[in-house]
């Protein structure tokens, strides 16, 4: 009777072992998956015999840690981008085609100009530095609305993936609960659900709830429930023009916005909540500054009759006659143009930018009549001085307040740069973090191959001494059979 | 046990991403010791940018006021040249006038002061760089008519009509010999001076503007840079001329010729006195451009010097760097080759 009971153990020792090695290789096959996490292999004590159950290394905390970090960084590695956009276009200080460059370069023109103001190619300058101001200008405007559209259409695919990843979710949450009713190996399942939580995690930042039977419960990271024994439906409707100053549609969970200003529980972290940022706040912010250096210059520029009427000088609001309202002055560093009057482009004449009366006779500051007094510097002069005067502009909360036009288009430089070194530093230092927490959470849950094969000559002497065993309890057997 | 444990994935991923990042910062160190400036300005500066831009926007300001200043220059160095052009003329006639006998002035001083006051109105009809040197702000019209011509200059009409009302004859004619050296002292000084007032002056003889050239020469200082032919010298000067070629000098009894070459003595000397006065503000002009240009100079130095601790990097610092970071890059390459021989397999 123990004989065959010894046998039986032996039996299931090489049961064990067979099902450990097997582990074992699975993990080694598993070793370069990052979200793979590992196997390990328990061996219980049954009835004399041994058997073995299979469970996987896993750290919640430090998991959470990782997903947190993921979000984080998505976030605002999306603003980063964004602005490394804007800042190519015309930030940089080098840039000369910049608006705060340019505008230097115009009133170093108009001084010129003043210095020799019967020089029509001197005047035809400060034109044409005209044209390339009210251009960077355009351009600045341009490349805000293509950052916010762009922005728009990754928040599209944004919410596209999160509804997708959570449909997979769904199908891996399944199979997670139904493993662990029918006390199956679910491990792989985890591992899939875990796989599909970071990459839901780079798209909106969220939290997990276990709950029992192995069913998971997201939520976002602002509260509002995002996976709850099934898929909640995330949906943006596209905007196909944002309009400046226009912020474009909420993100809707059920209904429920969670970006922009009239959310209840706005996102805090991911691509999402990045984009959302940029799109509604931070682009259109430049796009505000922009703006009012563009109101600032109309004002400048503006002529004014001997009976206190004032009217669009150089510049013009598309080329409306009258003086821009505001701020804010929405729009306008699009819509700015050179008055056709002095465009000589458009059929106009450069004296005009001398003697005034760009608006009419009657805005007309040479004193000397039409074709003569050609030398006549005031209006250049005081055009020229009148970048340097202080003006009163409120772009936002930023950078309110009075500067000379020329300080305020250099601060403005200098805003988008704070911006763009805030966020690089912000990214870099979450993109340390996230790789100090996957670095912590590999080494918890990850493989490591010597181990394992360290593992397998560990099995692979047990197997032999249970081989040894039964060939040795078949000797005895046989012996106790050639007695009989 | 578990403080002990390393993931595979993560011991052979911690030489390879900071390679990476090694890497980046080695292109960053290169691009810096090649421009000594930092590789991203933005971000290095972050907010400083705006003072970096308002110090580039001072600095091409100064470049341009610099190129503007040798224009300047230029007109300010033809005008020189013509005043003293015209104070030279004028002392000539004088002396010429004082060294001639009575007999001689009637004709010999007369036709020199013809020539002239030929060669005022084309002096003061000069142009340089294409604007009239002395027109004021009417730079692109020529500032004076010249006095004889066909058909006869309004000029020319006004004095011979105040000529006739005076004295009922033309200046010249015969019946001028009749004119007392009080009647002609009284035309001089009265009819014929108003002539040459500033109002009268700029409908007959000058289409200048009474205002000169005001140039910036520095970025807050302005200077007059230009003379205008309205200016009294010039009138004066003229009327010098006129009353020695254009009143028949010879036709007049000695005794009023006189009163007319004590007049026109007085008034080339006035004149002279006020030709070398232009020149002396001119010149203080010039002189001010001068010491703006060195003035500015210095700004400029200052202003690079001062870009240049705001942008700039210290080579010798980035050199370093980049042999530091070639020699951690080394490093980690040479690690990920060992960790390749690192595998329990290769020893069992």
């Amino acid at each position: 009777m123990g004989l065959s009971l010894a046998l039986t153990t032996a039996r299931s020792s090489i049961q064990a072992n067979a099902a450990q090695i097997a582990v074992a290789s699975r993990n080694v096959a598993g070793a370069s998956d990052p979200s793979y996490s590992r196997k390990i292999a328990a061996v219980v004590t049954l009835n004399g015999g041994v058997r073995v159950a299979v469970a996987r290394a896993s750290d919640v905390a430090l998991y959470t840690r990782m997903l947190g970090a993921t979000s984080d960084l998505a976030g605002r590695d999306a603003v980063l981008n964004g602005l490394q956009t804007l800042q190519r276009t015309l930030g940089t200080a080098e840039n000369a085609t910049s608006p705060a460059a340019s505008l230097g370069a115009l009133g170093t023109a108009l001084h010129s100009a003043a210095n020799k103001p019967d020089d029509p190619a001197l005047l035809r300058a400060a034109v044409e530095r005209a044209r390339d101001l009210a251009r960077s200008l355009a351009d600045g405007a341009a490349a805000v609305q293509a950052v916010r559209q762009e922005a728009d259409g990754a928040m599209t695919e944004s919410v596209a993936r999160i509804n997708g990843l959570l449909g997979q979710f769904d199908i891996a949450n399944r199979a997670v609960m139904t493993g662990t009713a029918l006390g199956r190996d679910v491990t792989d399942d985890l591992d899939t659900r875990d796989r599909i939580l970071a990459s839901l995690s780079e798209e909106i930042g969220l939290t997990t709830q276990v709950r029992e039977g192995g069913d998971v419960a997201i939520y976002t990271d602002s509260g509002l429930p995002l996976f709850d024994r099934g898929p909640r439906r995330v949906s943006l409707a596209p905007t196909p023009a944002l309009a400046a100053g226009v912020a474009g549609a909420a993100v809707m969970i059920e209904g429920v916005p969670v970006t922009g200003a009239g959310s209840p529980m706005p996102l805090q972290s991911g691509r999402l909540a990045g984009l959302s940022l940029l799109r509604d706040k931070t682009a259109p912010a430049y796009g505000a500054q922009l703006d009012e250096i563009a109101r600032g210059l109309v004002l400048a520029f503006r002529e004014r009759a001997a009976d206190g009427t004032e009217r669009a000088g150089l510049f013009t609001n598309a080329g409306s006659a009258l003086l821009p309202a505001g701020p804010p002055a929405t729009g306008l560093a699009a819509a700015l143009r050179l008055n056709p009057a002095v465009d000589p482009q458009g059929g106009g004449s450069v004296d005009l930018l001398r003697d005034g009366g760009m608006a009419g006779g009657a805005y007309r500051s040479n004193p000397a009549a039409a074709g003569s007094g050609t030398a006549y510097p005031d209006r250049l002069r005081a055009l020229a001085g009148a970048l340097a005067q202080a003006q009163s502009f409120d772009p936002g909360p930023d950078l309110r307040g009075t500067a000379s036009l020329q300080d305020f288009a250099a601060s403005s430089v200098g805003w988008l740069e704070a911006r763009r070194k805030e966020a690089s530093e912000d990214s870099d230092a979450h993109a340390t973090l996230l790789s100090r927490a996957s670095e912590a959470l590999s080494n918890a849950t990850g493989v490591n191959t010597d181990d394992e094969t360290a593992q397998t000559l560990k099995l692979e002497q047990a197997y032999a001494a249970s081989a040894r065993l039964i060939a040795l309890i078949d000797e005895m057997l046989k012996t106790l059979i050639n007695a009989v | 046990m578990k403080t002990s444990f390393i993931s595979t994935q993560s011991l052979w991923n911690a030489p390879r991403t900071g390679a990476a990042r090694l890497q980046a910062e080695l292109a960053k160190a290169n691009e810096e010791v090649v421009t000594g400036t930092h590789a991203d300005l933005g971000l290095a500066l972050g907010s400083r940018t705006a003072v970096s831009v308002a110090l580039r926007r001072q600095r091409t300001d100064l470049d341009a006021i610099t190129q503007d200043n040798a224009l300047t220059s230029l007109r300010l160095d033809a005008t020189q040249a013509s005043l003293q052009t015209m104070r030279e003329g004028a002392d000539k006639t004088l002396k010429e006038l004082l060294a001639a006998t009575v007999e001689q002035r009637g004709t010999l001083v007369a036709a020199a002061a013809g020539e002239r006051l030929v060669a005022l109105a084309s002096t003061l009809n000069g142009s340089s760089g294409g604007q009239y040197l002395f027109a004021g702000l009417n730079a692109q019209e020529a500032p004076l008519t010249a006095y004889a011509g066909s058909p006869p200059s309004p000029a020319r009409t006004a004095v011979e009509t105040a000529f006739r009302t005076a004295f009922g004859v033309d200046p010249g004619s015969a019946g001028a010999s009749a004119i007392t050296p009080a009647q002609m002292a009284a035309f001089l000084d009265g009819a014929f001076a108003n002539l040459f007032a500033e109002t009268a002056w700029t409908g007959t003889w000058s289409d200048a503007s009474s205002r000169t050239i005001q140039s910036r020469i520095a970025p807050d200082e302005t200077a007059e840079t230009s003379a205008t032919a309205n200016a009294a010298p010039f009138r004066t000067l003229a009327m010098a001329y006129v009353m020695a070629a254009g009143l028949g000098l010879a036709s007049l009894s000695t005794e009023t010729q006189a009163v007319v070459t004590d007049r026109i003595a007085a008034r080339l000397r006035e004149a002279g006195a006020g030709l070398a006065g232009i020149e002396a503000g001119l010149g203080t002009s010039q002189a001010r451009i001068k010491d703006a240009e060195s003035r500015m100079a210095a700004q400029k130095t200052l202003l690079a010097a001062r870009l240049g601790e705001l942008e700039g990097v210290d080579p010798a610092e980035a050199k370093t760097r980049i042999d530091r970071l070639t020699t951690q890059i080394q490093m980690s390459y040479s690690l990920t080759a060992q960790l390749r021989q690192l595998n329990l397999v290769s020893y069992l």
